[in-house]
């Protein structure tokens, strides 16, 4: 089923929280809101899956406009679609019956059958009978998730489906939504406020803050060319990186351009030269104007570019210089910000032009496979 | 403090005897309440449904006003109830005066407010979630409805409970309009201040301890269903 919205505005008591929103679904595929909490993304959800209308604009179903449906059209086309919300629901009574609710309400045949199947795949058919209100929230969401599948829906919405849970569930649910996109072809569009999460399964991706879809296109686009706002907005998350993996002296690198980053060796990227994205928290990196040994086995060269004073905290940004000259083509710019307190600035007496080094540990690097 | 230990005695005595007068009093005042609760729930719930789940203009007006009819005196209602079923009211040709009837229409009135304002409050809480989750697990109007109702099942009863408690202790107005005639319209509370005016204590202590037994009984169910809602 295709899903195209136009020119959606959506205010609450005169307050507007989505504000021209053109987007239109990538079939098939997962699609990723990302966007920072409050942005907007639950609204335009309820109002993508018709559980809320728009102030004004369409939302079109395979070409159709839904605004002038009948109750019984609208439910047809709701039952096409999936949805699982950020804290899901449970309703008062087993598992079990949790997961059965909307095949009941659909009168389907072999309930039984359906709901033993999809809690097997969710790993909790084992306390299929026990209440529903007694589960931890990672099981919660994977009984939503498991009630939300069973209906064998075309699109399925999911809302932060990975926020705050336990390993275990976090990886059920993501291996899930990787086997539903490529084995039953179903569109997803999974909002989420993790950049590494929308680049690992993104392939469409829409970036909305405060209302408005500031970015959209495929992940590359928009993790390779962010918008000035776009970076802004994410900053916090630290630093992004996009490099690839390579073998130096046996040791594993990242080869980030100007610089190789030593890492924690990682089985998962023993080919050399395969894509990567890389994490470091501004928090873990130490600046020292000279250099110094250490057990940490990353330290390099920086010109300093920016300086911003962040409520006291410092946030400082270097272009690290190349350590070594065997590429031909001029580097990719790939700044690193690092946070120090104010004394540390002062008494460093760190100013935009000077060459610090900055050091961390190759533990602290988080890297992610770029290439699904 | 003799006079009490043989009202004491004697009322006891007629409990466990199965006296015809003291039963068909209780069950008088049985009927008479579980009826009123049960036409005014069939009012009430679709009402309380209608305002928790429907946005429309003067949703809050109407949910404010049954707030404030809570606060309406009974006896208020009695004199009303009256005015209207008595021979030359608007509805005198019905000849519900001092009937169990006009009885339970008082009662049902008087209890319609507390259950329907209880009831918004409940479906108000739960409303929203359940009427999310439901409808995106693709149920139709209708079954967003019996969801939400068998999500509400217990707070819905412990409140027809409070209601019932209510009305099954409600003495004046039951008497104005019920007239407490004996054998006809004669209920627990209306009997008890009748005897004890009377001076004649020991019906009056036999159903006492009955309505009071009544009471302890409705608290015990009460709490063990809050308490199992937990």
């Amino acid at each position: 089923m295709n899903i195209e919205a136009k020119k959606i505005y959506k205010s609450f008591d005169g307050k507007e929280v989505l504000r021209n929103i053109d987007i239109e679904i990538a079939q098939g595929k997962i699609n990723c809101l990302i966007g920072p909490n409050g942005a907007g993304k639950t609204t335009l959800f309820k109002i993508l899956t018709l559980l809320d209308r728009a102030t004004s604009g369409e939302v079109y179903f395979d070409g159709s406009p839904s605004s002038f449906l009948s109750p019984e059209e609208k439910l047809k086309l709701r039952r096409r679609i999936g949805m699982v919300m950020q804290n899901p629901f449970m309703f008062n009574t087993s598992v079990e019956k949790n997961v059965a609710y909307g095949l009941r309400l659909r009168g389907k045949r072999d309930i039984a059958k359906k709901v033993d199947g999809v809690l097997e795949i969710v790993e909790l058919f084992h306390i299929k009978n026990q209440s529903a209100l007694t589960l931890s929230s990672g099981e919660a969401q994977r009984v939503a998730l498991a009630r939300a599948i069973v209906l064998e829906p075309e699109v399925i919405f999911l809302d932060e489906p990975m926020a705050n849970l336990d390993p275990l569930s976090t990886k059920i649910i993501e291996d899930l939504t990787l086997r539903m996109q490529r084995e039953y072809n179903v569109t997803i569009i999974m909002a989420t406020h993790n950049l590494l999460q929308a680049r690992r399964f993104g392939e469409r991706v829409f970036v909305l803050r405060q209302g408005e879809i500031i970015q959209q296109g495929t992940a590359d686009e928009v993790f390779h060319y962010p918008h000035s706002s776009f970076a802004a907005e994410f900053v916090e998350v630290g630093n992004l990186f996009r490099g690839k993996v390579i073998i130096e002296q046996g040791t594993q690198k990242l080869d980030l351009g100007k610089i190789k980053v030593e890492v924690v060796p990682n089985s998962e990227f023993k080919k050399a030269g395969a894509p990567v994205f890389a994490t470091l928290r501004p928090e873990d990196i130490l600046l020292s104007l000279k250099p110094f040994h250490s057990s940490a086995r990353n330290s390099f060269l920086g010109e300093i570019i920016n300086i911003q004073d962040r409520g006291g905290i410092i946030w400082v940004t270097m272009e690290p210089i190349p350590n070594f000259s065997d590429s031909k083509t001029e580097p990719i710019s790939t700044p690193f910000i690092a946070i120090i307190t104010k004394r540390s600035k002062e008494e460093m007496g760190l100013k935009v032009g000077m060459r610090v080094y900055f050091t961390f540990k190759a533990s602290c690097v988080n890297v992610v496979a770029a290439e699904r | 403090m003799e006079n009490i230990l043989s009202a004491l005695s004697k009322a006891l005595s007629l409990i466990i005897s199965l006296d015809r007068e003291v039963f068909s009093i209780v069950l008088l005042s049985f009927f008479v309440s579980l009826t009123a609760v049960f036409f005014s729930s069939l009012f009430s719930i679709p009402l309380s449904l209608l305002l928790a789940l429907r946005k429309f203009p003067g949703n809050r007006f109407i949910v404010n006003t049954i707030n404030s009819l809570m606060a309406v005196p009974a006896v208020a209602i009695g004199l009303v109830v009256y005015l209207l079923i008595s021979r030359r009211g608007p509805l005198g040709v019905l000849g519900l005066l001092y009937t169990p009837w006009a009885m339970v229409i008082a009662q049902a009135t008087l209890v319609t407010p507390i259950i329907t304002s209880l009831s918004i409050q409940t479906l108000k809480r739960v409303g929203s979630m359940v009427k999310e989750t439901a409808v995106s697990l693709g149920a139709s109007g209708w079954q967003v409805v019996t969801t939400l109702l068998k999500e509400a099942k217990s707070p819905l009863i412990v409140i027809f409970i409070v209601g019932f408690a209510r009305v099954i202790g409600e003495t004046g107005m039951t008497m104005m309009v019920g007239g407490n005639i004996k054998g006809a319209t004669r209920v627990m509370t209306t009997a008890i201040a009748l005897e004890t005016m009377k001076g004649d204590f020991e019906l009056a202590v036999a159903l006492g301890i009955i309505l009071l037994t009544v009471a302890f009984v409705i608290n015990i169910i009460l709490q063990a269903m809050q308490g199992a809602g937990r």
